[in-house]
């Protein structure tokens, strides 16, 4: 058993043994000599294993204020007047002549008025002596020293009378202090008896060399001690991008990426988003002061013009007034990744491929509690060698979630300026009891296929990873998602997780 | 979204039908809509942006009663000789206004009430806040027409703003009249502002501003009304009064078409015709994904208030209903028949796409990266890309700055693009404080780097950084991990000395690949420790990956 004492817990018990009372962490420090810091944590300890008791005392400290501080240093000012009194004086010369302020003179000189120690004589004053006055004085000096030496000083009884005069007085301010004392108790004592004290501290590679280990016993750790520590951990936010990404592969997903910085042309005027759509405004996007004007692509931005127009050869209408290309020069912070997924559809790649990307996206938000101003999309696009319907849509969205542990799904027609038919999807959660929109998905419309010579349906979906970051991990305050606001505690703890939903 | 505010009772009223809350509510998410809030009997429903026509009672009860299997809405109308006439000199102020006359209303506080949400509603979405376009509605009795649109200098124009009772010039309205301060910036910078008169020269509002009290307030003691929508796209007035006359309209009035005398032609107003579109089957069986006979495509195309106006073997001809302003395509029909059909009705098909499937190089060598820093006992953060020069460059003692992207506007204070990840990471040092020390943190993330070689004159460049906070922190603690990057890596790095202001000269080292500085390392400066309030020692490193060609 003694064994589950370290060194200084050891030390603390039989420096305090002999110590009768209770005493105050501050006596204990004075008397065993011990830093105060080790003092009370060994005290602590030996408290939680049962070998001290502890008492727990509501005190008063009085401490000096500034005036008592001065009043320390230069004397009561009464005594001062007193002590300068040598024979009758007018009031006038001796204001003039003592070192006093003329505040503290008049106060001091009506004090000792009024216990009898000076008094007026046809405008002289003249020193009487009153000896019990003399002696309290002495006392006081005495006390207000005591008070300035010993810190804390804490109110005992027989003081109680001059602290209650000081303080109206000024000189000393009073808290109230909770004391922690301490005693050795008879546990204490026992194990102290029974201390072998060669116990082994530390194995040093010098006993393992010499052999000196050999019929000694280690002294045992509290096993249970909690450590601060620092260690790697991947973020939360990137655990759960990176068990999005792997649904992608398996689905046969290849990953794509652009810059953040986007012009117009691709962010909105390929998603066949009007010009004048009110995302479009700058309270809604970030629009670029430096750089600001980007470049668009010759050709595709005249076929682009002309489906705004007039829908082109898309059999759409179009969107009628007139397309402005410096409207779509314009540079922005991207406010979708589809700007990314319109890049690749570009590209002509030969059909079929499947792209995926989570991504940084960007919106002119005020940031609280319930908004980012940037956040992360999740995207994937299937372009087949065959037109693909709502229902496979659908179906793939069906495997997707699966895949994430969403087992129950509805779907609720929605407008997107760039899919038709649109489908917002709305997933079951068990541990929430409900269902939670978590994403938005469609068929492209011709309008945006066709300008990149797609003529066959495409589909694709999206969703919002910082939502489904709350929803999973049970974060109420979407600064706490990422960003350098988060609680790097929270980092520490939050657990991994398997499946997305769960 | 746009939010619709009724009431259960209204709603029924206008439906004509029996119907629960429930039944409302699984009708409504089927057609599109969400059933917000319920607060009594009062009902909050989203509805998408596209529906312009659905942003009233009456619009949205139309919509749903072909669909709930009920009768379609038919209005009466009429057409009279009555002419509004829109003024050339109109062309650069406010180029379009149309007009409509609506008898035989019968108006309640309520429906006055009803009328003024929806011409606000309006106003503040498909209006672009009145900027596209703006709606007026004026008692018939004292108009005497024709009605003309005109502009007149600011101090010609003389009338009773509406919740006033002093006459007031154009100009004084602009900068008296709530209304008026409101919305001056979308005439002030005209010379001439755009006034709508009677053919006795009597004012009857200044739109798209404010009404005259006297010619354009409209009281239960009103029957009939004209209603103009004037604006700066001539489909967009149009689309607005037609749906402001149909809501009026709706349950007693009588629509009388009146003649719209545009400088370069005349249309009757408002337009209530739809417009012939074919849906070709095939298409509608390759879009939906399920197999349809032509009956039943008639019959959920009559559920979304479609006409049939004729068949063949392969494709059908509907007239659209004529309060639709989203029918653009073909693709849009099919998506209303999709819609009637019900999305939960579709059975799910995997499509078979063969593919396969794969991360970037980057994605793969960021792994790879992150694996590394926290094998080293380094905590990853994510910051974020927009912050302020502030923390930039001034926290960090950075005296020049590098060139930077930055935004027009914002509504957090975030006005820059970071060019290095270094201070984002002293910013997550300084909301945590309280916490545990050392702190050793990492992120591996994109900045922004602007350049005119680029079509959108900026990339995203992979930086990493690092710092590591700690009273034991000293060049070495930092070295240690630069050098253990070097090995496992093979990096060919060469180290300078550095005269990075952010760092303590002689204690920091900039990184070199191939004689272009990538990076730098060190111990920070005091200065830029205090500067975030960090009591204890900082060392770091950041290193752009963006020259190396390893991905």
């Amino acid at each position: 058993m003694e064994t589950e004492l370290s060194a200084i817990e050891r030390k603390t018990l039989s420096l305090i043994k002999n110590l009768k009372s209770f005493q105050s962490v501050e006596v204990l420090a004075e008397k065993t000599g011990m830093k105060k810091d080790s003092l009370i944590k060994a005290l602590s300890i030996l408290e939680e294993k049962g070998f001290v008791d502890k008492k727990e005392k509501v005190l008063e400290e009085v401490s000096l204020t500034k005036t008592g501080i001065s009043v320390v240093k230069k004397g009561f000012p009464e005594k001062i007047f007193l002590n300068g009194l040598k024979k009758p004086v007018g009031i006038k010369d001796y204001k003039k002549k003592s070192k006093l302020k003329e505040q503290e003179f008049n106060i001091s000189m009506g004090l000792l008025k009024r216990n009898d120690c000076i008094k007026i004589e046809k405008g002289l004053i003249c020193k009487k002596n009153n000896e019990k006055f003399l002696k309290e004085l002495n006392q006081k000096e005495e006390l207000i020293n005591k008070i300035n030496k010993k810190k804390p000083f804490y109110l005992k009884k027989e003081d109680e009378k001059y602290v209650e005069e000081f303080l109206k007085r000024g000189l000393v301010v009073k808290k109230i202090r909770v004391v922690r004392q301490y005693r050795i108790n008879e546990n204490g004592k026992k194990i102290l008896k029974n201390l072998k004290e060669d116990l082994i501290e530390k194995l040093t590679p010098k006993m393992i060399l010499d052999g000196t280990w050999k019929n000694k016993k280690f002294r045992s750790y509290n096993l249970r001690t909690k450590y601060p520590s620092s260690f790697g951990k991947k973020h939360f936010l990137k655990e759960m991008t990176g068990l999005i990404k792997q649904i992608f592969i398996e689905m046969g997903f290849k990953e794509m990426k652009s810059d953040y910085v986007e012009t117009c042309f691709w962010n909105f005027d390929n998603c066949f988003m009007r010009q004048d759509h009110p995302n479009r405004e700058i309270m809604d996007t970030y629009f670029l002061k430096y750089p600001s004007k980007g470049r668009i692509p010759e050709d595709l931005s005249k076929i682009i013009k002309s489906v705004h127009e007039d829908g082109w050869k898309t059999g759409s209408k179009g969107w009628g007034g007139e397309w402005s290309k410096k409207e779509a020069e314009k540079l922005i912070l991207r406010t979708h990744t589809t700007a990314t997924t319109f890049r690749m559809l570009s590209k002509c790649f030969k059909p079929p491929y499947k792209f995926f990307s989570v991504d940084r996206i960007f919106r002119n938000e005020t940031l609280d509690f319930k908004h980012l101003h940037e956040f992360h999309q999740v995207e994937g696009v299937i372009v087949a060698d065959k037109p693909l319907s709502l229902a496979n849509l659908i179906a793939v969205l069906k495997e997707f979630y699966k895949k994430m542990g969403v087992k129950k799904l509805r779907f609720k027609p929605t407008y997107n300026p760039y899919t038709e038919p649109s489908m917002e999807i709305f997933a079951y959660l068990p541990k929430l009891k409900k269902w939670v929109e978590l994403g938005n998905s469609g068929v492209f419309r011709p309008e945006v296929l066709l300008p990149h010579g797609i003529t066959k349906p495409v589909i694709a979906w999206g969703l919002g990873l910082e939502r489904l970051a709350m929803l999973c991990y049970g974060i109420d305050d979407i600064r706490q998602v990422y960003g350098h606001f988060v609680d790097v505690e929270n980092i520490k703890k939050t657990k991994p997780i398997f499946k997305v939903s769960e | 979204m746009v939010t619709l505010n009724t009431s259960f009772k209204r709603l029924k009223k206008l439906l004509g039908a029996r119907i629960t809350l429930e039944e409302l509510e699984e009708k409504l998410f089927q057609y599109g809509m969400e059933l917000d809030g319920v607060n009594g009997d009062e009902l909050i429903i989203d509805i998408t942006p596209d529906r312009a026509d659905m942003v009233s009672p009456q619009g949205l009860a139309r919509a749903l009663k072909p669909f709930l299997g009920l009768d379609s809405i038919k209005y009466k109308v009429k057409e009279t000789k009555n002419k509004f006439i829109i003024a050339k000199e109109l062309a650069s102020i406010r180029p379009f206004a149309v007009g409509a006359i609506v008898k035989n209303v019968n108006f309640t506080d309520d429906l006055i009430k009803e009328i003024i949400w929806v011409q606000e509603k309006l106003h503040a979405t498909y209006c672009r806040n009145r900027r596209k376009a703006a709606i007026g509605i004026y008692p018939l009795d004292n108009i005497k027409f024709p009605v003309y649109f005109k502009a007149k200098s600011p101090k010609e124009i003389k009338f009773i703003p509406l919740d006033f009772n002093e006459e007031l010039t154009g100009d004084e309205i602009l900068k008296k009249h709530p209304t008026g301060i409101k919305y001056a910036h979308l005439i002030n910078k005209f010379s001439k502002y755009p006034v709508l008169e009677d053919s006795e020269g009597k004012i009857l509002s200044m739109p798209p501003i404010i009404n005259s009290e006297i010619m354009g307030k409209v009281t239960k003691n009103t029957k009939d009304v004209f209603i103009e929508v004037t604006g700066t796209n001539l489909e967009t007035v149009n689309q607005i009064l037609t749906l402001m006359a149909t809501v009026i309209a709706h349950e007693t009035g009588i629509i009388e078409k009146l003649i719209t005398v545009l400088p370069n032609k005349e249309i009757k107003t408002p337009l209530l015709e739809g417009e012939k579109m074919s849906v070709v089957f095939n298409n509608v069986k390759e879009l939906i994904g399920v197999e349809l006979t032509s009956g039943q495509i008639k019959r959920l195309l009559k559920m979304m208030d479609y006409e049939i106006l004729s068949e063949t073997e392969n494709d059908i001809i509907v007239k659209t209903p004529f309060y639709r302003t989203d029918i653009l395509h073909e693709v849009d029909v099919i998506d209303d028949i999709a819609r009637a059909y019900g999305f939960e009705n579709i059975v799910p098909k995997m499509p078979s796409v063969s593919t396969t499937g794969g991360l970037r190089d980057e994605t793969l060598f960021i792994e790879k990266l992150r694996d590394f820093m926290i094998g080293n006992g380094y905590l990853e953060e994510y910051t974020f890309a927009l912050t302020t020069e502030e923390e930039q460059y001034k926290k960090m003692n950075v005296r020049i700055q590098p060139p930077h992207a930055t935004v027009i506007e914002a509504k957090s204070p975030y006005y820059s693009l970071r060019t290095w990840v270094l201070p984002e990471l002293l910013k997550c040092v300084e909301q945590n404080l309280h916490r545990d020390f050392p702190m050793k943190l990492f992120d591996i993330g994109d900045v922004i780097i602007p350049h005119e070689k680029y079509e959108v004159k900026a990339k995203n460049e992979l930086h990493l950084g690092v710092i590591n906070v700690s009273d034991k922190a000293g060049y070495e603690s930092i070295k240690k991990v630069f050098d253990a990057l070097v090995e496992t890596f093979d990096f060919k790095f060469e180290l300078k000395k550095s005269n990075h202001d952010s760092f303590i000269q002689g204690r920091s080292a900039d990184i070199y690949y191939k004689n272009k500085r990538i990076g730098v390392m060190g111990e920070l400066h005091p200065k830029v420790i205090t500067n975030f309030g960090i009591k204890l020692p900082v060392v770091a490193m950041e290193i752009s990956f963006e020259d190396l060609n390893i991905y």
